[in-house]
């Protein structure tokens, strides 16, 4: 396991254009909002928080399209399945290494959201810990996406047609957060829930990415 | 030596039963075994509609404080439950077909979806339409509303899983996964309701207690849900056949059975 883990991560480092891109993409989007809707501080720290979590959205989308492919092309996936290796633990660290080189980084330049949106410390800091919670979460359900249409040339835009609908629910509980802290209320149960979904995804979810790779294999 | 038991030699019921079951969702004995229920269930549906339209419309006493434009109930609920019922269809036909790989189990999911998406939409689309004289706003962005259309995004999902992979024998799986995997919008949907402050009106039926509904308003209401459930039966079931047909047309029983029908 600690080899396949070294793999991953060599992998990852070694090609910037997987973790540097999306994370420059996370900044541009959240360069949108205030551009788009008009920089009047009071609107920016309504949607502070929604600007973020949609940015970290999109870019965790982007992000995740060739996860498979390439491990698919060059007969990675195979030697994995051949050697009777658990898929699903394969997929779990091939995630968890995405996800901190991704979802991770962008929960630690979520604090620059104080500065460009004006959030107060304890909004952003919700938001952080809504992002650590939340971004793995959203970073299986990306993976379940693109492990089924892995096979497939051009799969472009059905990756976040397929994810979006099932990512929706953390989106509406994380943001749902930051507004609760806004107006003064609990936040824990929020950030329970959407630990709870973390948990959930993080046991069940291996599983279906695995079979959907099987699926991709025997093709 | 112990004693040969009566029934050796003979299967057990459940043994029976499994071969039975194993035999009819083979795709020609599903095919003539249900081809004959489209024609009933079709006119059943036909009846039950026609009547529980008109008696709901024209009929049913007007609401105290709806007046007339709750009358879109009769085709609202009968499309919401069964967006959600051929939802939760495609989560156990695809368990099915990835587990006890039975081919018979993904066209019927294949043929389903369709028809579960335009029920999910329509139901959007009334519920739009009676919102806007009721609440006085087309679309609220709470639980139930939000939700159900998430439903429809995912059967969106669906139907381009199907579309991507139309030239590969392993068309229906990758739909299966996808399918199980959002069923667990279901339960939210349900609850939806119960868990968040919302527009939306809350469970007027169980099955465990006494209906809150006037009876006169609520018998055009069951013979509409069932009668929509009949027409989705019966058209799922004519999609099936139709894809029995295509993907089975090498085989000699379907060119016999064409045969033996452009004849009649």
């Amino acid at each position: 396991m600690k080899i396949l883990w070294q793999r991953e991560w060599a992998l990852k480092v070694r090609t910037p254009a997987g973790w540097l891109y999306p994370v420059v993409f996370f900044l541009m989007v959240l360069v949108l909002f205030p551009l788009a809707a008009g920089a009047s501080p009071k609107l920016l720290a309504q949607i502070g928080g929604a600007a973020v979590w949609i940015a970290a959205l999109l870019s965790v989308l982007l992000g995740m399209d060739s996860l498979f492919r390439s491990d698919l092309d060059d007969g990675t996936l195979e030697q994995v399945v051949v050697a009777r290796y658990s898929l699903p633990l394969w997929v779990l660290i091939k995630v968890a290494v995405h996800w901190l080189t991704s979802g991770f980084v962008l929960t630690l330049l979520s604090g620059l959201a104080i500065p460009l949106f004006g959030l107060s410390t304890d909004e952003a800091s919700v938001l952080a810990l809504g992002l650590l919670l939340g971004t793995p979460t959203l970073t299986l359900l990306a993976a379940v996406a693109a492990a089924l249409t892995v096979s497939l040339r051009g799969s472009g835009v059905l990756v976040p047609l397929i994810a979006l609908p099932l990512q929706l629910p953390v989106l509406v509980f994380a943001t749902g957060a930051v507004d609760i802290v806004q107006t003064g209320g609990q936040v824990l149960p929020v950030l329970a829930l959407l630990a709870a979904l973390l948990i959930l995804a993080v046991v069940l979810l291996p599983w279906a990415i695995a079979g959907a790779l099987r699926l991709a294999l025997a093709q | 030596m112990p004693e040969p038991s009566q029934t050796a030699g003979q299967p057990s019921i459940w043994r029976r039963l499994w071969i039975w079951f194993n035999q009819t969702v083979g795709p020609r004995h599903f095919f003539m075994t249900f081809r004959p229920w489209i024609k009933w269930l079709g006119l059943i549906a036909a009846v039950l509609i026609a009547v529980g339209s008109v008696w709901g419309l024209a009929f049913a006493p007007p609401d105290y404080l709806q007046g007339n434009s709750f009358r879109i109930i009769y085709i609202h609920v009968p499309a919401a439950s069964l967006a959600m019922s051929i939802y939760l269809a495609l989560a156990v036909l695809g368990v099915i077909s990835l587990v006890w790989k039975i081919k018979t189990a993904e066209w019927v999911a294949r043929a389903a979806a369709p028809v579960g998406f335009v029920m999910c939409v329509l139901s959007l689309l009334t519920g739009a339409i009676w919102g806007k004289p009721t609440w006085g706003t087309y679309w609220v962005w709470d639980g139930r509303l939000t939700s159900m259309l998430i439903l429809a995004f995912l059967y969106a999902g669906i139907m381009a899983l199907y579309q991507a992979f139309e030239n590969s024998p392993n068309q229906g799986k990758a739909a299966a996964i996808l399918a199980i995997v959002g069923a667990v919008n279901l339960p939210i949907i349900k609850y939806s309701v119960v868990w968040w402050n919302t527009l939306h009106q809350g469970a007027t039926f169980t099955v465990t207690a006494a209906p809150k509904m006037d009876p006169s308003m609520l018998w055009p209401l069951l013979l509409t849900f069932i009668g929509f459930y009949c027409w989705a039966a019966a058209l799922v079931l004519y999609r099936t056949c139709t894809l029995i047909l295509e993907r089975e047309r090498q085989k000699r029983w379907v060119q016999e059975w064409v045969e033996q029908e452009s004849r009649s």
